[in-house]
């Protein structure tokens, strides 16, 4: 393309980052906040706290609920508040809307104790923040799942082509040259992408993976037959799902569903049920799937399956099957994160901040880069220079002001207002638009500069906002060991922080700048003089 | 003077075809080889059946992120789509080859 291999990578590297950088910067933000998504759950929820109950009594209340609620659907799931993922009990099931087509799923969060949905304000949670990197907002999963899909392919050759760009990967480990302009930029860029790059090659392979059967489905299509059901067959040909049976004729009442756990949890220790799938509940082939905690990669995980009529056990899946559906599941399970502990977790949540960093920084390197040339040009910057510097404020500024709009939302509109949850995220992109086309009426200097600030405010507002709407203010937190709470507040003041500074920064630099014309202006007359 | 502006300009032109040109061989000519490799691999990878099929799965986005790189590195235009060409028509007989 290019003259040399190296020029040619290059310029690839530049234009798939530039084309997706701030969809897979939105993708990047949202994903990492999700490595908290229970906890920002539990913060949007502060009405109702998590209490320990007993897993027979939480089976069941959920049983009791489902049987009201959706008694003729394909499967029922039950996921008791036995680890970190479900802080409160929570219920889904998938019924058929038309033959051969995907399942409509349902989903409620119980109270244990009446067996009633759980009373608390109608939110999205931090779960839909999450769902949103996957997902994005305002379109069907058929259209997102292809956005998102080709954003990653972008990424996946950025990735790759940028390796090919940095022959010095070892020494660009330990250089950092600061306040150099652009130079600094790529610095920063490429010491983040080389320290991170395992977890941000994994993080992007692992994420096209997810979309496998939209991106790619004809593999599966030329072996099985297309359509869901014949991908069912493949999936569980390939997880050795023999006990399989189809739905029979006659029906059947339902045992009683902890008779099951307790059993599990008999053989397998107390506290190891992650979840209990059910199949074609009150039919004579109903079946129980119990499902043992994630502890490892691993995400498959021991199953013990009962006839769910009366009790019977029929078989015992291992965690591990055929060689590539395990490769699979244990790097998906890397991108999940659903085993990793605290301390791994944060870890988790550090580099996907320095995957933040990474898209950021390039995108303002374009801009840093090609600056003092388009500065020159008589007519003043290009239209698409000036597009890409808006939508670096609105976005790498912009976003985050969103996000803590969507925050504010969950505590500031009215609880018993009409599809509130909807509306959080309505607020959240109002303010996100806005962001994006402030740098339309603003210089850009400026528009960096009160995004920034407007950033650093908000964020600092948040915990103000939280301790008057609850009365759960940081003080009462910390004193309670409340880290749910005490968490949020503090990474929230720690953003405001990291905002405001770089909001100074951008303003002594524009000061600097106001100064300097003077001084070159005389630099140049004297060159001349000396000439 | 004023040729050497038209020069350039018919430079860019030319360029901006060829980028044009290279992205849709990248993306179709790049996807259409990553099926046929795949379909290549499901058939002649000695296992079962839905294991050939995963693993062709896994290795999909490899395949295809290598057959892009490959598209932009190549210099020539012409060596670039019997490249492609080649190698998918090849896939395709050995397919048949197979069945």
């Amino acid at each position: 393309m290019k003259n040399g291999f190296r020029q040619s990578m290059a310029w690839l590297h530049t234009w798939t980052g530039l084309v997706v950088g701030w969809v897979l910067f939105f993708v990047f933000v949202t994903g990492n906040l999700g490595r908290f998504d229970t906890e920002i759950d539990q913060w949007m929820k502060p009405e109702v706290i998590p209490q320990p109950v007993p897993i027979a009594q939480e089976i069941g209340a959920a049983q009791q609920r489902l049987t009201q609620q959706a008694a003729g659907a394909e499967r029922w799931t039950i996921y008791p508040t036995t680890n970190r993922d479900t802080p409160y009990l929570r219920i889904t099931w998938d019924t058929e809307v038309k033959p051969g087509q995907a399942l409509k799923r349902g989903e409620e969060f119980i109270d244990s104790s009446t067996a009633t949905p759980l009373d608390t304000r109608a939110t999205g949670g931090g779960q839909l923040l999450y769902k949103m990197h996957y997902a994005l907002a305002y379109m069907p999963r058929s259209v997102s799942n292809w956005v998102i899909g080709i954003c990653s392919m972008f990424m996946l050759v950025a990735i790759i082509s940028g390796v090919i760009t940095h022959k010095k990967i070892f020494t660009d480990f330990f250089t950092f040259r600061p306040n150099k302009g652009q130079r600094s930029w790529l610095d920063l860029h490429a010491v983040l992408a080389v320290l991170t790059l395992p977890f941000f090659f994994m993080i992007t392979y692992t994420g096209l993976l997810f979309f496998l059967s939209t991106l790619v489905p004809g593999i599966v299509g030329a072996n099985y037959g297309f359509g869901e059901k014949n991908r069912q067959q493949f999936n569980d040909e390939l997880a050795a799902r023999e006990y399989k049976l189809d739905r029979a004729e006659s029906s059947a009442p339902l045992i009683s569903l902890s008779q099951l756990t307790a059993e599990a949890e008999r053989r397998w220790g107390e506290g190891q049920v992650r979840t209990v799938e059910i199949h074609y509940p009150g039919n004579q082939h109903a079946q129980a799937v119990v499902t043992r905690q994630i502890v490892s990669p691993l995400r498959s995980t021991e199953e013990l399956v009962f006839n769910a009529t009366n009790g019977e056990l029929i078989a015992e899946q291992s965690a591990t099957t055929a060689a590539p559906r395990t490769f699979y599941e244990t790097v998906q399970g890397l991108h999940e994160s659903l085993f990793a502990g605290w301390w791994l977790r944060w870890l988790y949540f550090l580099s996907g901040l320095a995957g933040v960093a990474i898209i950021g920084s390039g995108l303002i390197l374009w801009i840093v880069k090609r600056r003092p040339k388009q500065l020159k040009q008589a007519e003043g910057p290009d239209f698409g220079h000036r597009l890409v510097e808006g939508l670096n404020v609105g976005t790498i500024a912009g976003l985050h002001i969103a996000i803590a709009a969507y925050f504010f939302a969950n505590r500031l509109l009215p609880v018993d207002l009409a599809e509130r949850n909807e509306w959080e995220v309505h607020v959240m992109f109002s303010v996100w638009l806005i962001a994006l086309l402030h740098p339309v009426v603003r210089p850009i200097n400026r528009a960096w500069i009160e995004q920034l600030w407007v950033a650093a405010a908000a964020f600092l507002l948040l915990p103000v906002v939280n301790a008057v709407t609850t009365g759960r203010d940081l003080i009462q937190s910390l004193q309670q060991g409340d880290w749910v709470f005490a968490g949020f507040d503090l990474v929230s003041i720690a953003t405001a922080i990291l905002f405001a500074v770089a909001a100074l920064k951008l303003q002594q630099r524009e000061q600097q700048q106001a100064s300097a014309p003077a001084k070159t202006r005389v630099n140049r007359v004297v060159q001349e003089a000396s000439a | 003077m004023a040729t050497n502006k038209k020069s350039s300009e018919e430079d860019l032109t030319r360029y901006r075809w060829e980028v044009f040109g290279r992205c849709l061989i990248a993306v179709v000519g790049g996807y259409a080889f990553t099926i046929a490799l795949r379909i290549f691999l499901t058939q002649a990878l000695p296992i079962a059946k839905s294991s050939a099929v995963m693993t062709a799965n896994l290795l999909s986005f490899a395949i295809y992120t290598i057959a892009i790189i490959w598209v932009f590195s190549v210099k020539a235009f012409r060596q670039l789509w019997w490249g492609l060409a080649g190698s998918t028509i090849f896939l395709v007989f050995v397919l048949l080859f197979l069945e």
